[in-house]
């Protein structure tokens, strides 16, 4: 029996005010499954003031919880519900285990749904720009974890979400209670989809010692037989 | 603040941690199975002075106890009879502390953002509501609510179905927004108008924090403030609150000049915080007295607000100054406008909104009035939709008072009903039910004999309806006159009679005056001119909410004109911002009948035939709109409409999809050619229906995401795709249940269906809406699509056709309907 104590934490507000550059058009044509046709000036224009208009609407924000285990792999009772052998492997030596939560908010929500009224291209370019802004808010607030880790000789996992890999969908519900998600605005419908969209919920292992990378691959994904990127023949991952 | 105040309670959560409840577990569960622990807690604050005390009921509503061994009325019973032991317990003198049904927001979000109707939000809240009245409970507090029309789901049923006093606090950020962006303003205007008893600030944020956004709360509303924060700030890396109970009540004294009712702590406050609270306000000589024993008109006596004003959920149009009524979202006369309400075309009418919003508009007129069309539920369906697209307060304009009921109910803020006039019958008709909502309201100065031709007969109605409707407790600042506004060439002196009218309700009854403007100039050439100066001498009169199309221009430059020499446009900043970038052009033109959009598009057109060699086929695949058009224009010289279509446009998309399959171009341009081939399309179609020689169409289609799914990027990006190819759509939208999809391919003879799912959770409800199709359906195919399917499982489910994306469904429909 470990009965850990959850402990609250947040970002210190970098991660929030993480927003889009014209440097991140790359990114969001590689969700819309750009694999180097021609573009012209008018798309790239369009892209351009679409990344402004998420930006003026998005308004990050976190929320982590974090859990600390009496022993390396010890499990804490309040996690059982995290089913599946893939997150134990993921978390397989770390003593510390994090819920965290994101989201770009109910603003970006609204911004998609006006661009589906007025023009499909924009509304399929918005919802690529919140992907890519929801991930880069993330990517922000990880590392600032793994910085104040470091500071205490510690070491992260990479991100783990449900729905990777067996750890089902439906954990997503008791997550969002765990982990507050209220406080940031972030619901979870009965279906497990989470409302605002462009929200992120994942679980990082904090570990007193090097972790060596796991790569995660193709076949481990749940996406994989339907998966947008491999049919274009790139990957969704760095 | 008063000389006296009522004391709540602090947090609960940490505390019933610290008794035992496990992270994740339900507290009105926990409570049902430990009432003791609960009731201690109780105890604990009323000993430290609470006088009111929130029961354990904040999650206890259907939605959230779904699968829980308990349900909404055994927590709610259970949880306000343990307050209620602890308080009698404790109870000193005959007076013991009352007892509030804590009701916390519905979990999800509401439709358009999340799945929950107003409806079912309603429906959940009222079992919840009359559980505590059953229970005992002494009044309702509405806390912790970021959406506005959620919290005003709550407060309805509170009010309909309890005779209790209702409180309600919604959790801001520090921009003065919650999460769903509600501004402070249209929280406070929204629920004063509902009626409720006292409103406030929860959660969130410290008291130093909160400060600021209740002095702007209070310039909005007449009723007394409850404030309920955190103990501070949380730290980012302990997750500790910042405040201790000392700071937390020296900070809590900064409210002193505020009018409130009640203040306490939310998360991280304990008892010890409520001790230092009561302590400090009774060294400041203010009494900490019981639920009941200051009333609101005593906080507030001669106090009225200072700001006034109509709004939605995210935006307020404050009155003071000349604000534009939107009118084009209006039936009349527009056949396009009649046809997408009679196929719920919905979209095509929050076009026209958006266009409005973008042109400068205030506010926007809603009338939904079409012959075969059911207003009521039209009326409802599209104030839904439009409140999830144009952050412009509505005016729900309708005849029938129960239609504007039925808007008023579903609405996120407090809107502008258009009209009564002064007739009895109308007034007595209207007047329980803009009360009820708290809306602001039109009145024509007419009544049952006609329209007045007199200034004199039309200022009579005016102050009749004042009357009425001041005497239904509406205040009179809420109340716009329209004087009416008769065709010039036809009586031209009634011109005069009316601007003589605004003048007299301006000046005598300084009531505001709202005015339809382009009826003046019927019958007359060049109309823009009479309207243009008649809306520039009517504002002179005194009309500050002129009821106009805002597309066109020149009659938005006069508002913005008369802002600057009426001095309401301070330095005359917005003026200059409107015209800094403008070129003037010299020649006076004729508006573009279709506003900015039908602008570009002529732009489009002179670009295209300088490029005359361009053939449709090129306009198409670049995806070049205007070109299309023009071109598709040129061939009709010498083809008929099908030849055009079938023997170059079609085959322009053909051609774009097989760029698109050989990957030369990607999503965006096959949808960017997809739109010009509309272009054409739509003039070709507006063609046929000119001359009444029937319908291009090549089959419906009826197509949907399925319920419990909100991704419908590329179910939008399908139907795109298909209605260039001429097939019918009927686009039902997102979370669909299959009764909806039955009914639809019923309704209209639709000849396939297309359903998406983004999510593995929501396949099943694909495969309920296959089965019901095919049951009550009978030939009619279902294609299906979206992230998460493949063939195998397309199959498995029952359906008839895989399409991997946009293109894949053109050939399933050209296999169906046999092109």
């Amino acid at each position: 029996m470990a009965n850990a104590v959850p402990r609250r934490i947040t970002d210190d507000g970098t991660a929030a005010s993480v927003r889009l550059t014209a440097a991140d058009q790359p990114e969001i044509l590689r969700y819309i499954g750009y694999s180097g046709q021609v573009i012209d000036e008018s798309l790239t224009k369009q892209i351009g003031d679409i990344i402004e208009k998420l930006n003026r609407a998005a308004d990050p924000k976190l929320t982590a919880v974090l859990y600390t285990c009496k022993t390396a792999g010890s499990w804490p009772d309040a996690l059982t519900f995290l089913a599946g052998d893939d997150i134990k492997a993921h978390l397989a030596g770390c003593r510390e285990i994090l819920l965290m939560g994101a989201t770009i908010g109910a603003g970006v929500d609204r911004a998609i749904h006006i661009e589906e009224v007025r023009d499909a291209v924009g509304a399929l370019i918005m919802d690529s720009a919140g992907s890519t802004l929801i991930e880069a808010v993330c990517d922000s607030f990880e590392a600032e974890l793994r910085r104040r880790a470091a500071k205490e000789g510690k070491f992260l996992t990479t991100r783990f979400s449900p729905g990777y890999g067996d750890l089902p969908l439906a954990v997503q519900n008791r997550f969002g209670e765990l982990i507050e998600a209220r406080r940031i605005g972030l619901t979870i419908t009965p279906e497990h989809i989470m409302v605002p969209r462009k929200s992120v919920t994942a679980i990082i292992g904090i570990a007193d010692h090097p972790l060596r990378a796991k790569k995660r691959t193709c076949a481990d994904c749940n996406m994989h037989e339907s998966c947008r990127f491999r049919k274009n023949g790139v990957v969704c991952g760095e | 603040m008063s000389e006296k105040i009522i004391i709540l309670d602090g947090g609960m959560g940490t505390m019933l941690q610290a008794a035992g409840l496990q992270p994740g577990e339900h507290p009105e569960v926990f409570g049902f199975h430990h009432p003791e622990v609960v009731k201690q807690i109780h105890r604990k604050y009323i000993a430290a002075g609470s006088s009111v005390i929130y029961a354990n009921t904040f999650g206890a509503n259907p939605k959230k106890l779904a699968g829980q061994e308990i349900d909404t009325r055994s927590a709610v019973l259970s949880a306000v009879r343990t307050a209620k032991k602890a308080a009698e317990e404790l109870a000193a003198g005959g007076r013991r502390a009352a007892v509030a049904l804590d009701v916390g927001p519905i979990g999800e979000l509401l439709a358009p953002l999340g799945t929950v109707s107003f409806e079912e939000a309603y429906d959940a809240y009222k079992e919840e509501m009359l559980a505590g009245q059953e229970a005992g409970a002494d009044l309702v507090v509405i806390e912790t609510f970021t959406d506005l029309l959620d919290a005003k789901a709550a407060v309805l049923a509170a009010k309909e179905n309890t005779n209790l006093p209702v409180w309600v606090t919604m959790t801001f950020e520090e921009s003065g927004r919650t999460f769903t962006g509600t501004k402070l303003g249209a929280f406070a205007m929204t629920m004063e108008g509902l009626g409720v008893d006292a409103l406030g600030i929860n959660c969130s944020l410290g008291p130093a924090e909160i400060l600021p956004l209740a002095g702007e709360l209070a310039e909005w509303t007449n009723l007394p403030l409850i404030i309920k924060p955190n103990a501070g700030l949380p730290d980012p890396e302990t997750g500790e609150y910042r405040l201790d109970a000392a700071k937390f009540a020296e900070q809590m004294r900064g409210f002193e000049h505020l009018p409130l009712i009640a203040m306490g702590g939310c998360c991280g406050t304990s008892p010890a915080y409520i001790r230092n609270l009561a302590g400090n306000l009774d060294a400041d000589g203010i009494a900490c007295v019981a639920f009941g024993e200051n009333p609101a008109e005593e906080i507030n006596k001669g106090r009225r607000p200072a700001r006034r004003g109509i709004c939605s959920s995210t935006d307020i149009c404050e009155f003071g100054g000349v604000r534009v009524i939107g009118e084009r979202v209006n039936p009349t006369g527009k056949k396009k406008f009649q046809q997408a309400l009679l196929e719920h075309n919905i979209d095509y009418i929050c076009q026209i909104a958006l266009a409005e919003e973008e042109a400068g508009a205030d506010i926007l007129d809603v009338n939904v009035g079409v012959p075969g069309g059911d207003e009521k539920a039209l009326m409802v369906e599209v104030v839904k939709a439009l409140q999830g697209v144009v952050s412009l307060p509505l005016q729900i304009d309708s005849g029938d008072a129960s239609v504007v009921e039925a808007a008023l109910r579903v609405y996120a803020g407090r809107p502008l009903v258009n009209s009564v006039t002064a007739d009895d019958a109308r007034l007595d008709a209207f007047l329980p039910v803009l009360k009820k909502y708290g809306a602001a309201v039109v009145g024509l100065c007419l009544n049952e004999n006609g329209i007045p031709q007199t200034a004199e007969g039309r200022v009579d109605n005016a102050k009749y309806i004042c009357k009425r409707v001041t005497e239904a407790g509406i205040p009179k600042e809420d109340i716009l006159i329209d004087c009416l506004t008769l065709t010039v060439s036809a009586q031209q002196d009634q011109a005069k009679a009316t601007l003589d009218a605004l003048q007299r309700v301006h000046d005598e009854l300084g009531l505001h005056a709202c005015l339809g403007v382009s009826n003046i100039s019927f019958g007359l050439p060049a109309r823009s001119h009479i309207n243009e100066n008649f809306l520039i001498q009517a504002m002179r009169c005194g009309l500050d909410f002129p009821i106009i199309n805002p597309n066109i221009l020149t009659l938005m430059d006069a508002v913005a004109s008369f802002k600057v020499l009426s001095g309401e446009d301070t330095n005359c900043e917005a003026y200059i911002a409107r015209f800094a970038n403008r070129q003037e052009t010299v020649s006076v033109k004729t508006a573009p009948a279709g506003g900015p959009a039908a602008a570009k598009a002529a732009g489009a057109n002179q670009a295209g035939t300088q490029q005359s060699s361009l053939t449709i086929e090129d306009a198409v695949v670049k995806g070049l709109k205007g070109e299309t058009r023009t071109l598709a224009e040129k061939l009709l010289e010498t083809h008929t409409e099908e030849e055009v279509i079938n023997d170059y446009l079609i085959p322009a998309l053909d051609k774009v999809g097989d760029l698109y399959e050989k990957q030369i171009i990607f999503l965006p341009q096959l949808i960017s050619s997809a739109n010009a081939a509309t272009a054409a399309f739509d003039m070709i179609k507006e063609r046929i229906a000119s001359k009444g020689s029937g319908q291009i169409s090549g089959g419906t289609i009826v197509i949907c995401t399925v319920k419990g799914d909100i991704h419908d990027i590329g179910k939008n990006i399908v139907k795109v795709i298909l209605e260039n190819y001429g097939f019918k759509m009927i686009d039902l939208g997102r979370d669909v249940p299959k009764e909806r999809v039955v009914q639809a391919v019923k309704e209209n003879g639709a000849g396939l269906v297309g359903l998406s799912a983004l999510m593995t959770t929501t396949l099943p409800a694909m495969e309920d809406t296959i089965r019901a199709v095919h049951e009550q359906c009978p030939g009619v195919p279902v294609f299906v699509g979206g992230a998460v399917l493949t063939p195998e499982y397309a199959q498995k489910m029952g359906a008839d056709f895989y399409t991997a994306d946009a293109r894949a469904s053109v050939e399933v429909a050209k296999k169906i309907f046999g092109k």
